[in-house]
């Protein structure tokens, strides 16, 4: 937060928000959930372990003799890779936060389209209501590239309120 | 602006990926011109005249075994060809080998030998015309003797390219068969 | 809460090591070598070959035939030799047995004086570790330079750790 973003970036603008966002809703006073990243990381972990047990393996012994226990682990490792992919793709899906105040859930996708200044996050609380809006980088981000932790939780807070107030 | 390594990590992703279309276009297209040219299953070779000398040798290196003399086949030959249709711009070289194909019946043994083989560098030096050669190898049945048996003498050609898949096959021609003499008993 | 964004860092260095290794492995289980990617190391298959190419190999055929170019290692000493067959002999029952006597193109004679002990030539099954089917012209010489001078092992580590420091910022 205290460093200066290249702003011409939206990629790097973008990953500069989405940081801070655990400090903001934390501030607004949500607690964060790891539930999917801690699986996500598992899965990925895994994969990792079957190449580095084929790595092992494979130093250790003559490759005629362990051809059997090579193949297991290479349909493995392409078995979980593809698990991951999938993973990646359709449960997690863009989220980059997820964290719950008391009974209340909130997850947080952001997109943005290169070369837009504009930053898009997409909020869904636990009753599937959902409010997309899009934010203008400049609103909070000041011209020498740092950004304005203050202006960012006004607006999320400014979202919040309107996504709950929803009626569908 | 963007950061020095950002450029750098493009520049480096882009120049990969235009190197592996480069080859992929230069192995495609080289293929599709032998496939017009039809030249991987009709280049002609003419072989004649075969003259097989049959010897003995001693030494290990000419597969005796304990200084029982062993059996050795050389030959004299004509070679005709023109292989200049298997050069393009993505041949390196072509290595050209004369084989031999027979059967051991007694030994129950299916065997091939190579009794002559060169290489050409370029379209330039593709026709072969040689004329009463001697081959360049002594040759000799692992099990058992060449003399006696029918040889069926064949040319073959391999394309070694710039870049990609390796290249062979069989020049078209007539059916040599030659059947190898009994050696002069000393 | 760091502690996650770090494991999601360090998870991305494993898999680009991981997918490297396990292509290499896959590879190898395919063809059904010990080691289906070979670097060149000396002249005696010019000019086709030169110091530095790197081939690719197959293995799965019963028989090789004459003036296929193969990789064999001489009664494991892991160096690895490619030359082309000169002749093959194998037997009428089709037992899948097959006798091989090699040669490297720019060699005078054949490799008998190579062989182990007193062999003149070698088993397909037992001493043959592929057939070259296809080659990448000197993009291998990075190896044998690493192989072969003292200091290259450490600039190019080096210049890894240093790409690798400056693309994090």
């Amino acid at each position: 937060m205290s460093k200066p973003v290249n702003v011409y970036s939206i990629s790097e603008v973008s990953q500069t928000i989405n940081e801070s966002l655990p400090d903001v809703m934390k501030r607004l006073g949500y607690e964060e959930t790891f539930e999917l990243v801690d699986q996500k990381l598992l899965i990925g972990y895994s994969t990792a372990i079957v190449a580095a047990i084929s790595f092992i393996i494979d130093k250790k012994f003559v490759h005629d003799n362990i051809v059997k226990y090579q193949q297991i682990l290479v349909g493995t490792y392409f078995v979980l890779s593809v698990i991951f992919w999938f993973f990646k793709k359709y449960v997690e899906k863009t989220i980059v936060y997820s964290g719950k105040n008391g009974t209340e859930i909130i997850k947080l996708k952001t997109e943005y389209e290169e070369n837009k200044p504009i930053y898009n996050m997409t909020l869904i609380d636990n009753k599937k209501k959902t409010l997309t809006s899009s934010l203008e980088i400049n609103k909070v981000f000041n011209s020498e590239g740092y950004l304005q932790t203050d202006l960012l939780l006004e607006w999320v807070k400014q979202q919040l309120t309107t996504l709950s107030n929803k009626k569908k | 602006m963007f950061s020095l390594t950002q450029r750098a990590q493009y520049i480096g992703n882009y120049a990969m990926t235009i190197g592996l279309v480069l080859i992929a276009l230069i192995i495609s297209s080289s293929h599709l011109d032998f496939f017009q040219k039809d030249i991987l299953r009709h280049t002609k070779a003419s072989i004649g005249q075969i003259k097989p000398i049959v010897g003995f040798r001693t030494s290990r290196f000419y597969g005796a075994s304990n200084g029982k003399p062993k059996e050795n086949t050389r030959i004299a030959f004509d070679l005709n060809t023109d292989l200049s249709g298997l050069f393009n711009w993505n041949t390196k070289q072509v290595f050209v080998y004369l084989t031999a194909e027979y059967n051991n019946t007694e030994k129950g043994t299916l065997n091939e030998v190579t009794f002559w083989d060169g290489i050409i560098k370029d379209a330039e030096h593709a026709v072969i015309d040689l004329k009463n050669t001697r081959s360049k190898y002594s040759v000799w049945d692992y099990v058992g003797d060449l003399s006696g048996k029918d040889l069926q003498f064949k040319l073959h050609w391999n394309i070694q390219p710039h870049i990609g898949p390796l290249m062979y096959g069989v020049a078209e021609g007539n059916d040599m068969i030659v059947t190898i003499p009994e050696p002069e008993k000393k | 809460m760091n502690i996650r964004a770090e494991l999601a860092k360090f998870l991305n260095l494993c898999f680009v090591f991981s997918s490297a290794y396990m292509f290499w492995q896959t590879y190898s289980i395919v063809a059904d070598t010990h080691s289906p990617i070979v670097v060149v190391l000396s002249g005696s298959m010019e000019p086709a070959f030169q110091r530095g190419d790197i081939l690719f190999l197959w293995n799965r055929n019963k028989y090789s035939n004459v003036g296929d170019i193969v990789v064999y290692e001489v009664e494991d000493k892991q160096i690895p030799i490619v030359h082309r067959v000169l002749r093959e002999h194998h037997s009428v029952k089709d037992n899948g047995k097959q006798l091989l006597l090699t040669k490297g193109d720019n060699n005078a004679g054949n490799d008998i004086p190579l062989y182990a002990g007193k062999k003149t030539y070698l088993n397909k099954n037992k001493d043959i570790v592929g057939t070259v089917k296809g080659y990448l012209p000197q993009l291998g010489y990075v190896t044998i330079w690493v192989a072969e001078n003292k200091y290259a092992k450490f600039a190019l580590l080096g210049f890894l750790a240093i790409t690798s420091l400056l693309g994090d910022e």
